[in-house]
């Protein structure tokens, strides 16, 4: 079995955010190895923020049975011990006319593996969603979004001239993906 | 959609919470004005979801696994699809074409977890063969603001 720690250093991550360029990411990850003490009215708050982080204080506050001022607090907590760390909304990408969503990976000469992300970083300044190190069938794992399937496929002959690139594997969505952030296990934690 | 409508979308995306108010406010339009915007955005589904982002390290969890699924042949994927859905943790999920044929996303506490989850996509008749990609990122469900690229 892992341990944290080991888990942790068996997986070189990078987070290349280029559009936080110049500024401090707001989803900035506090101490990754403190764990807080959180509880089942934490966890049944954050559900609640999980299906729609628009939803009332009053709402929540009902289905808790707390006062809405209660709730405000929790939720105060949960993100000053860094358990929250942003809130956001999910545009349909398509709507913006990024019809192509694909899933890259890339095996690679390890000693290269820092210059072949800033190639990947450069290439997609206005596509990346997600790059990380990653170990199993991919040595790295990008999602971008691209207005064409040409686009796509420029930025992917690009990757596969780098010497240090063994394999690019492609991976379009064909389809919406499908979200069900709610299905996501929860449980209270303690320090 | 017009500048009022990428406006409130970029304020959002900014910060899921944004009272509605203030943003009327600084477009010095009226807060029911606003209001009817966000809902007609939502109704059209160009907001799909609005949710908080979540330090899953908090809670147990050490990085984020991709499952990449080969179908059998003669099997429906769609009901593979179906079957993954009732699958606990897995929270994005999606037909592909390239390598794999679906790709879904879950997060992990270990090594053991990971193995029952495998097990468990294993199980389904139309599953032909798992191959797992893992990443440490514990942010949920992404560590992006989806948004701030193009809108």
């Amino acid at each position: 079995m892992w341990t944290k720690s080991s888990f942790l250093a068996s997986v070189r991550s990078y987070k290349k955010r280029l559009i936080y360029e110049g500024e401090q990411s707001p989803f900035e990850q506090t101490d990754m190895d403190s764990e807080v003490e959180l509880d089942e009215i934490d966890v049944q708050i954050l559900y609640a923020l999980i299906r729609d982080v628009r939803i009332k204080l009053k709402e929540i506050a009902k289905e808790c049975g707390l006062t809405p001022n209660a709730v405000f607090k929790r939720i105060k907590h949960l993100k000053d011990v860094g358990a929250i760390m942003g809130t956001t909304l999910y545009p349909d990408t398509r709507k913006f006319g990024f019809t192509t969503a694909a899933t890259v990976g890339v095996n690679l000469d390890y000693t290269q593996e820092d210059d072949i992300m800033e190639l990947i970083s450069g290439l997609t300044k206005t596509n990346l969603i997600e790059l990380s190190s990653s170990i199993g069938k991919y040595d790295l794992t990008a999602f971008m979004l691209t207005k064409s399937i040409q686009e796509l496929d420029r930025i992917t002959q690009a990757i596969r001239k780098h010497p240090g690139v063994k394999r690019i594997g492609v991976n379009i969505w064909v389809s919406e993906p499908h979200f069900h952030f709610e299905n996501i296990e929860l449980q209270p934690a303690r320090v | 959609m017009d500048e009022t409508d990428i406006y409130i979308l970029r304020e959002l995306v900014k910060d899921g919470q944004t009272p509605l108010l203030s943003i009327a406010k600084k477009l010095g339009i009226s807060p029911e004005t606003v209001r009817t915007r966000y809902r007609k955005l939502k109704k059209e589904r160009t907001i799909t979801h609005a949710s908080v982002t979540i330090d899953l390290s908090k809670f147990g969890y050490q990085g984020k696994v991709f499952l990449m699924i080969t179908n059998a042949p003669n099997h429906d994927k769609s009901k593979t699809i179906e079957a993954m859905k009732k699958i606990r943790n897995i929270f994005i999920m999606g037909e592909v074409i390239g390598d794999f044929e679906i790709i879904a996303i879950a997060p992990i506490k270990d090594m053991v977890s990971l193995k029952e989850l495998v097990n468990k996509i294993k199980e389904i008749p139309g599953v032909n063969q798992v191959e797992i990609t893992l990443i440490n990122d514990t942010a949920f469900p992404v560590n992006t603001r989806f948004g701030d690229l193009f809108i």
